[in-house]
C-alpha cells in the first residue's frame, strides 16, 4: 500500500538532477506557497506542481498524499467561518454560542478557508515532489560532509527498519512453534502475549546495537577527521534550474514589495485581478518556475536541448 | 493579515532541529555506543510509530518508549531518539513541513523523561505513566500550535482553541494509547534499558 509513495527510480529526467538543485527548487516552492495570500497565485502554484507531478509519473502517489490532507482542509474550512467577524457579507445569522459569541457565517470568511485549504494541497503536493524526484540516499549523502553523525544516525535507523519488521515476524513464528496462540484468548491475555513479543525485540534489538558499537569501534569510528566520497555532478540542467528556482524567488520578493501577491479577504474581498500587473508578475514568476518542466519537455521532445543538458 | 506567520513558525522549527542536531556532530559529544543505541532506538520508535499509526489510529506504542529512553540515557540520547522518530518513520509516511516540528515535540519527550529523573531519581513506572499520559495532550497542543500559525487566520485564542478542539479527540486518543502502553509494558522497559545501560556504561581509566 505505502509503496508507491516511497521514491522509485525510474530513469526520468526530472529525477536526474544534482540533490542540492531539487532541494532549492522545492525550497523556493515552499517559501512562495507560504508567503502568498492571493489565491489565483496559490492556484496557479498547484497546477504547475499537478503538471510537475505528472512529468514524475506520480499521480497515484499524488492521490494518496491529497486523500491524508483532506481531514486537515476539512478542519481549515470549517474553523475559518466560525471564528471571523470580520467579513462584511453575512450569509447567514446564526444562535449566539458561549464563549465563540455570535455565529454569524460571512462570505469571506468562506473564501479564506477555501484558499487556507488550496494552500495545504500545495504545501502536501511539494513534499508529494519531493518524495518522487530524490532519491533520499542522494539527500543523506549530500549532507553526510556537515552532518556525519545525524546521517549515521538516520541511514542506521532507516536501514534497521526493515530488519525489526522481520526480526518481529521471526520472533512471532518461533513463540507460535512454542505453543503461545496470538489469535484466542481476551484482549487482556493478547497484550499480554504481544508483551512477549514485544521484550524479546527490545532485547534483541539493543544486543544488536552493542554489536553495531563494537563494529564501529573497530573501524574506526570517531578515532579522527571522516574522509567523503561523493559523486554527485553539477549538469547545465541544474544550472539552469538554480538559476530560474532563485530569478523566481527574487521576482515574486520584487512583486511583494509593490503588493502583488498580496491580497486582503476582509472586510471585503479584493478583486482577484485588479490590473494587468497582478497578471504579469504572475506569469514572470511562474515562467522561471517552470524551467525543469519545459527542460523535461524539451528532453523528450527535442534532440538539440537533449544533447546540450 | 499580510504578516507570514505560517513561513515563520516553519522557519523557526528548521533552525531550532538544525542547531540541536548540531549540538550532535560536536566532536566528542557521542561515542559509538551512544550513536548504535540511538539508531536502534529509533528504529523501533519508527517501525511502532508508522505501523500501528495507521492500523490502530494514533495508539502508538512508541511515546512512552522515547520518555524511557530520556529517563534512562539522559537528556542527550532521550532527544536525539526522540527528534529521529518522526524524521525516519515519516520517510514512510510522508515528509513535510510538519516534520520540524514533530521532531522538536518527540525530542522534547525524551527530554522530559531525563527532567523527571532529574527531580525524582527514584521515580518509577507510575510516575512515567502519568507523565506520558500529560504528553498525548501537549503534544497535540504543540502540533496545533503549527496547524494554526500556517492555516488559520485571524490569529486569537479563539481559533487556536477551535483548533486544538477539533483535534481533541485524536489527542485523547494518543493520550489514552500512551496510559495503557506505558502501564503494559513500561515496566519491563525500564528493567531491559537498565540492564543495558549498565552495560554500554564503560569508564576508561587511562586515554
Amino acid at each position: 500500500m505505502f509503496n508507491r509513495l516511497f521514491y522509485r527510480e525510474k530513469g526520468l529526467f526530472l529525477q536526474s538532477f544534482h540533490p542540492a538543485t531539487v532541494l532549492v527548487y522545492l525550497l523556493v516552492l515552499l517559501i512562495l506557497s507560504l508567503i502568498y495570500d492571493h489565491p489565483l497565485y496559490l492556484l496557479a502554484l498547484f497546477l504547475l506542481l499537478a503538471l510537475l507531478i505528472r512529468e514524475v509519473d506520480g499521480l497515484d502517489a499524488w492521490e494518496g498524499f491529497l486523500k491524508a490532507g483532506v481531514f486537515l482542509m476539512l478542519v481549515v474550512m470549517m474553523v475559518n467561518p466560525l471564528v471571523i467577524r470580520a467579513g462584511k457579507t453575512i450569509i447567514w445569522h446564526g444562535p449566539a454560542v458561549p464563549f465563540l459569541g455570535k455565529l454569524d457565517i460571512s462570505m469571506e470568511a468562506i473564501y479564506f478557508g477555501a484558499a487556507s485549504s488550496l494552500r495545504l494541497l500545495v504545501i502536501i503536493s511539494i513534499f508529494c515532489l519531493y518524495n518522487l524526484m530524490i532519491n533520499p540516499d542522494r539527500v543523506l549523502n549530500l549532507f553526510s560532509r556537515v552532518a556525519g553523525k545525524s546521517v549515521l544516525v538516520i541511514t542506521l535507523a532507516t536501514r534497521l527498519f526493515p530488519t525489526m519488521v522481520r526480526d518481529l515476524q521471526r520472533i512471532r513464528e518461533v513463540q507460535q512453534l512454542r505453543g503461545v496462540d496470538f489469535d484466542t484468548g481476551s484482549l487482556w491475555q493478547r497484550a499480554k502475549k504481544y508483551s512477549g513479543l514485544y521484550n524479546v525485540l527490545l532485547l534483541s534489538s539493543l544486543e544488536d546495537a552493542m554489536e553495531i558499537a563494537e563494529s564501529m569501534q573497530a573501524r574506526a569510528f570517531g578515532s579522527g577527521r571522516r574522509s567523503v566520497y561523493s559523486r554527485n555532478i553539477l549538469r547545465p540542467r541544474d544550472l539552469f534550474c538554480l538559476g530560474g528556482s532563485l530569478l523566481a524567488l527574487s521576482a515574486a520578493v520584487w512583486g511583494l514589495r509593490y503588493g502583488y501577491g498580496r491580497y486582503s479577504f476582509y472586510p471585503e474581498a479584493d478583486f482577484l485581478i485588479k490590473d494587468g500587473t497582478t497578471l504579469a508578475v504572475l506569469f514572470i514568476v511562474l515562467f522561471y518556475l517552470s524551467v525543469p518542466l519545459i527542460l523535461s519537455k524539451g528532453w523528450k521532445h527535442c534532440r538539440f536541448l537533449k544533447s546540450k543538458i | 493579515m499580510g504578516t507570514s506567520w505560517g513561513l515563520y513558525t516553519t522557519l523557526t522549527g528548521i533552525l531550532a532541529v538544525l542547531l540541536l542536531l548540531s549540538a550532535m556532530e560536536k566532536k566528542g559529544a557521542l561515542d559509538s555506543r551512544q550513536v548504535s543505541v540511538i539508531a536502534v532506538l529509533a528504529a523501533l520508535c519508527a517501525a511502532g510509530r508508522s505501523v500501528t499509526g495507521v492500523g490502530l489510529l494514533f495508539l502508538q506504542p512508541t511515546m512512552f518508549l522515547v520518555e524511557i529512553t530520556g529517563f534512562v540515557y539522559g537528556a542527550r540520547v532521550g532527544f536525539f531518539t526522540g527528534a529521529m522518530t518522526p524524521l525516519i518513520s515519516n520517510f514512510f509516511m510522508g515528509q513535510g513541513s510538519w516534520t520540524p516540528w514533530q521532531m522538536l515535540c518527540w525530542g522534547l519527550v525524551g527530554v522530559s523523561g531525563a527532567v523527571v529523573k532529574a527531580l525524582l531519581p527514584q521515580a518509577g513506572n507510575r510516575t512515567l505513566t502519568a507523565v506520558c499520559f500529560l504528553w498525548g495532550y501537549l503534544y497535540g497542543a504543540i502540533m496545533d500550535v503549527w496547524q494554526w500559525t500556517v492555516f488559520m487566520r485571524p490569529l486569537t485564542w479563539q481559533t487556536y482553541f477551535l483548533t486544538w478542539a477539533a483535534g481533541f479527540s485524536f489527542d485523547s486518543l494518543r493520550a489514552a494509547g500512551n496510559l495503557f502502553f506505558c502501564a503494559a509494558l513500561g515496566h519491563q522497559t525500564l528493567k531491559i534499558l537498565q540492564y543495558f545501560h549498565k552495560k554500554m556504561n564503560i569508564h576508561y581509566l587511562e586515554r
